[in-house]
């Protein structure tokens, strides 16, 4: 994991790259809420570096394919902290993830809300308790935009990469 | 079953649930891997204690974070006091800069036909 202290690195809070576990999103947590706190005044700010942060990191440990190579970094920047996760995937959880974001990125604010509310007054669980709502909160709560990649290889893997910008007011 | 205590952890809520005053409090942050498990004694409670018809119920959340898991999760645990026989009412409490926070409330309130009262803190 590269840290903020490598002068080559300026704004890049951290990297990692390689499998990940629970215990490595933990720590990778814990960093990141340290460093906006000594970085971000903004109390919203603050809060949402977190939980994007965090649903980034556990949809990455929920859907990355078993063992595989996964990327995350954090750039905070002037004005704006910026999230790049990448995980492989199958090919057709690429697919329907695509889609999914494909419908999700033209909805305006006001009829996503709306969607996220009934997605949460469903009954239907994911093997974790969720039940697609992790893009909705993504969406939402990265006040700068979201960039969404597919990516596919030679080889038949899928990869996917999600970007997400959080603005910081008053800096 | 009586009153369920749990310290809060880095990545679970304190929970405090007693039965004199019968009053459910959660706090603290929610974001763990797993939220299923975490909250199962929570529901078992509900069910184990909530049966009596007359009684007054106070639901306290008082959550700084929680992931999409804990959310329906909690959306569970809600679901299941209204369901139940007691008379229940829910503070949702959040910072008043947080306007995600108070927006999950307003959801909540939405869907749950409990009395809900938004307290900024």
């Amino acid at each position: 994991m590269q840290n903020e202290h490598n002068p080559l690195n300026a704004g890049k809070l951290l990297q990692f790259q390689g499998a990940i576990d629970p215990a490595l999103v933990h720590v990778v947590l814990v960093h990141v809420e340290r460093a906006s706190y000594r970085k971000v005044g903004d109390r919203l700010a603050q809060k949402r570096v977190f939980r994007v942060a965090t649903e980034l990191l556990q949809n990455m440990l929920h859907h990355a394919l078993p063992g595989s190579e996964c990327a995350f970094e954090v750039i905070a920047g002037r004005g704006m902290w910026t999230f790049v996760a990448r995980n492989p995937v199958s090919p057709a959880a690429s697919s329907e993830l695509r889609a999914r974001w494909d419908e999700l990125r033209t909805t305006p604010e006001v009829d996503l809300r709306q969607r996220e509310r009934e997605s949460l007054a469903d009954e239907m669980r994911s093997e974790h308790g969720g039940g697609g709502l992790g893009l909705f909160e993504i969406l939402r709560r990265a006040d700068g935009g979201v960039q969404f990649e597919c990516l596919s290889f030679d080889n038949g893997t899928a990869a996917v990469e999600f970007t997400a910008h959080i603005l910081i007011p008053h800096e | 079953m009586s009153d369920l205590r749990l310290e809060g952890t880095s990545k679970t809520p304190s929970v405090e649930f007693t039965l004199e005053p019968m009053c459910m409090t959660i706090s603290g942050r929610s974001i763990p891997e797993n939220s299923i498990e975490f909250f199962q004694p929570l529901l078992d409670w509900v069910d184990s204690h909530c049966g009596v018809a007359g009684k007054s119920l106070e639901v306290n959340i008082r959550l700084e974070y929680f992931n999409t898991s804990s959310s329906k999760c909690l959306m569970d645990l809600l679901r299941r006091v209204e369901a139940s026989a007691v008379t229940a009412s829910v503070n949702w409490y959040y910072e008043a800069e947080d306007e995600d926070m108070l927006e999950a409330g307003e959801d909540y309130d939405a869907i749950i036909e409990l009395p809900f009262r938004l307290v900024a803190m």
